[in-house]
């Protein structure tokens, strides 16, 4: 199989309501990228489209309409795996240059979730199963209290220990000129916001966002006659679990360890604790980075949170991770996200993060979705 | 005639204000949903007091709820058996925003219960589990102690073959 | 093994549901807005390509072939409207009271077109003016 390079990227402003539609959130972020790629919009042979649910943009075959912001006349090929699909974007760009199929893709993600009124969490509301589950009226929230009350109650972790991971990335997103939330707040901020669905505090959620990014990838000869060093995709992974999310453990996500490991092994990676400088867990709620950390083998099951207070994940840390933001900083236009925390791993390993820059050298970095009713998770290997 | 629009390299917000152009659209979409032959007689069961679940008599998994194949030998399932109504609390949450987002004064309790089966599986990765209520009080699920006890199934007196039939579990006072 | 043989209709549970959103609100988005503006000052603003010259309506912010960022450009022709079809039944199936007259109007220069209401008897192929810049805009 061909070597697979990204060589340049780009993303919109990340906001609560945003004026452009979805085909100009599109098309901004798309010309972004190809700008820093230094090829045109003709040059590209094929393209990869990321959105969640139709239902919050309101246009139905969201691939199709989202199309017209990335050029004509292209084979196109939509994925959509709940909030996995912002690293999925990437995943699936990947075969189609690592097969021959295709040598440049626009690989796109996009998210428009403000025009569902009275608030984008009604279309939540179909993430449950409808018999069994939404005659009990939850809301999306409800979900991750759970697991997040069984992961402190499984490995005797507290809130305040937890909540640091709110602190240390709404900080990180503070000259990220893309970012929606970005400030600095304190552990206490955290605990005293008003309680949503205990364990779940306001300041422990990230927002809802609009927004798109992209990124262009490419063979490996196009690649190398790029000006500046591209980033290689060395490794993917994805997996799915059932459905049955009541009848699993959910304080570790056995799913994402599998799609770490089928991403690890074809970067030939066996010590991800060890040989992984730099890492962008998905972080939609705190929690979900440590456990999310720990998913990735980056540390043992339940002690992520000691490495967190040690300081280990912070900018300056031995294993920086959500440097840009994250989630919880930036913001989340759920299939944009990944993508978006894709393209902080390929400024890092560029070095061209500017004021989010990391302290140490990075070479080697993991990238990592998950979405769905605990069930999908994607993993991506990048090497400078 | 030249000129540009309005906004798009940062020239303008990017946060939509009340002065850029909307359009409104009501949705009319109405759905239909078959329960399929597993739910319903699990649907119908609850009416009668009872827990249905499927037996896989190759690994000896029971699906609660019911599941017609089982999903680690991929082989239809084999018999419909009754389950224990009572069993352990794995999660516990509260929740102050309620369906309509409206805020709540006392906090509604919800979770996950493992309902107790005659057998034991092969992992304690996955199990018999209900996402329902739990009728506790709030200091129980704050300090996690809620998680671990054993609880049962409290009835509604009217039931009609629904999931709410159940009307919450309730913690076994030995 | 066997998959249970008594599928009987009547024990099969119906469950009723809606959907969840109440309504959608749409940003009409940059050319979008500058072509709502432009109705209310009963003109057609569709947006130039720089590169390729091409005139888009309705209007893009962006070439669709050339990527480029496009400008507002009035457009002054009268529409051509070059098919009319008639609707005898709403989207429910109900038989309309009066015909419902659709028209696919071009503009001479211009990439694209619109969907038009038509009123009178205006036949496919022929030039029309813009009765009503409500929109949709009335031709006739």
């Amino acid at each position: 199989m061909r070597k697979v390079a990204i060589i340049g990227a780009g993303m919109t402003k990340v906001a609560r309501r945003h004026t452009m539609t979805p085909q100009e959130l599109v098309w901004d972020a798309s010309r972004k990228a190809l700008e820093q790629a230094e090829l045109s919009i003709n040059d590209i042979d094929c393209v990869v489209i990321g959105s969640a649910p139709d239902s919050f943009d309101g246009v139905h075959m969201k691939g199709e309409y989202l199309f017209g912001g990335a050029g004509r006349g292209k084979p196109s090929s939509r994925v959509y795996i709940g909030g996995a699909t912002g690293v999925h974007i990437v995943n699936t760009a990947w075969y189609h240059v690592a097969s021959g199929s295709c040598d440049k893709v626009l690989a796109i993600g996009e998210e428009k979730m403000s025009p569902a009124m009275p608030h984008p969490q009604s279309v939540f509301k179909f993430i449950w199963d409808p018999i069994l589950e939404k005659p009990l009226e939850p809301n999306l929230l409800w979900i991750f209290a759970m697991e997040m009350a069984r992961y402190m109650k499984t490995y005797n972790i507290k809130k305040e220990d937890i909540a640091l991971v709110s602190v240390k990335n709404k900080a990180n997103a503070i000259g990220n000129p893309y970012a929606q939330l970005p400030g600095k707040i304190t552990v206490d901020d955290v605990l005293n916001s008003e309680v949503l669905v205990w364990p779940v505090n306001r300041l422990d959620v990230s927002p809802v966002s609009d927004g798109a990014a992209a990124v262009v990838i490419t063979s490996e000869d196009i690649a190398r006659r790029h000006k500046s060093p591209p980033v290689w995709i060395e490794g993917v992974g994805w997996a799915l679990d059932n459905d049955s999310w009541a009848g699993r453990e959910i304080a570790y996500p056995r799913y994402l360890e599998v799609a770490a490991r089928i991403a690890y092994k074809m970067a030939g990676i066996d010590r991800p604790w060890k040989q992984i400088d730099i890492a962008e867990p998905y972080d939609p709620f705190d929690y979900k980075e440590l456990q999310h950390i720990e998913g990735l083998m980056l540390t043992p099951r339940g002690k992520a949170p000691e490495y967190l207070k040690e300081g280990y994940f912070n900018r300056d840390g031995e294993l920086p991770t959500s440097s840009c933001g994250g989630l919880l900083g930036v913001g989340n236009p759920i299939a944009a996200s990944g993508l978006m925390k894709i393209i902080c791993l390929f400024w890092q390993l560029r070095g061209e993060a500017g004021a989010m820059q990391v302290k140490k050298d990075v070479h080697t970095g993991v990238a990592q979705a998950w979405g769905d009713l605990m069930q999908a998770s994607t993993v991506v290997v990048l090497r400078s | 005639m030249g000129g540009s629009h309005a906004g798009i390299n940062g020239g303008g917000p990017q946060e939509l204000s009340g002065n850029m152009t909307q359009i409104e659209y009501v949705p009319a979409a109405k759905y239909s949903y078959a329960a399929g032959q597993a739910t319903s007689k699990f649907l119908l069961g609850l009416k009668e007091k009872k827990v249905y679940g499927r037996l896989c008599k190759k690994c000896g998994r029971i699906y609660v709820p019911p599941k017609m194949y089982c999903e680690e030998c991929f082989r239809p399932t084999d018999e419909w058996v009754e389950v224990s109504q009572y069993g352990i609390v794995q999660t516990a949450i509260a929740t102050f925003v309620s369906w309509k987002r409206e805020r709540l004064e006392t906090p509604i309790i919800a979770g996950i219960i493992r309902l107790e089966t005659p057998r034991e599986f092969g992992d304690s990765y996955t199990f018999p589990g209900i996402f329902h209520f739990i009728n506790a009080n709030y200091d129980e699920v704050k300090d996690l102690s809620i998680i671990g006890k054993r609880v049962k199934i409290v009835w509604n007196d009217e039931r009609v073959g629904s999931i709410l039939d159940i009307k919450y579990f309730e913690e076994v006072k030995e | 093994m066997s998959w249970e043989k008594n599928g009987r209709d009547e024990k099969l549970v119906i469950w009723r549901d809606n959907m969840e959103v109440d309504k959608f609100i749409y940003s009409a988005g940059i050319a979008g807005s500058t072509f709502i503006e432009g109705l209310a000052r009963k003109k057609l603003v569709g947006s130039r390509c720089p590169v390729c010259g091409r005139v888009f309506l309705p209007p893009s912010s962006y070439c669709e072939y050339d990527f480029a960022e496009t400008v507002p450009y009035e457009i002054n022709e009268d529409p051509f409207i070059e098919l009319v079809i008639t609707i005898n039944y709403d989207d429910e199936g109900e038989l309309l009271k009066d015909p419902v007259k659709i028209g696919l109007a071009r503009f001479k220069g211009v990439t694209g077109g619109l969907l038009v209401r038509v009123e009178g008897d205006l036949k496919s192929g022929s030039t029309a003016k813009i009765k009503e810049w409500k929109w949709p805009l009335t031709v006739g």
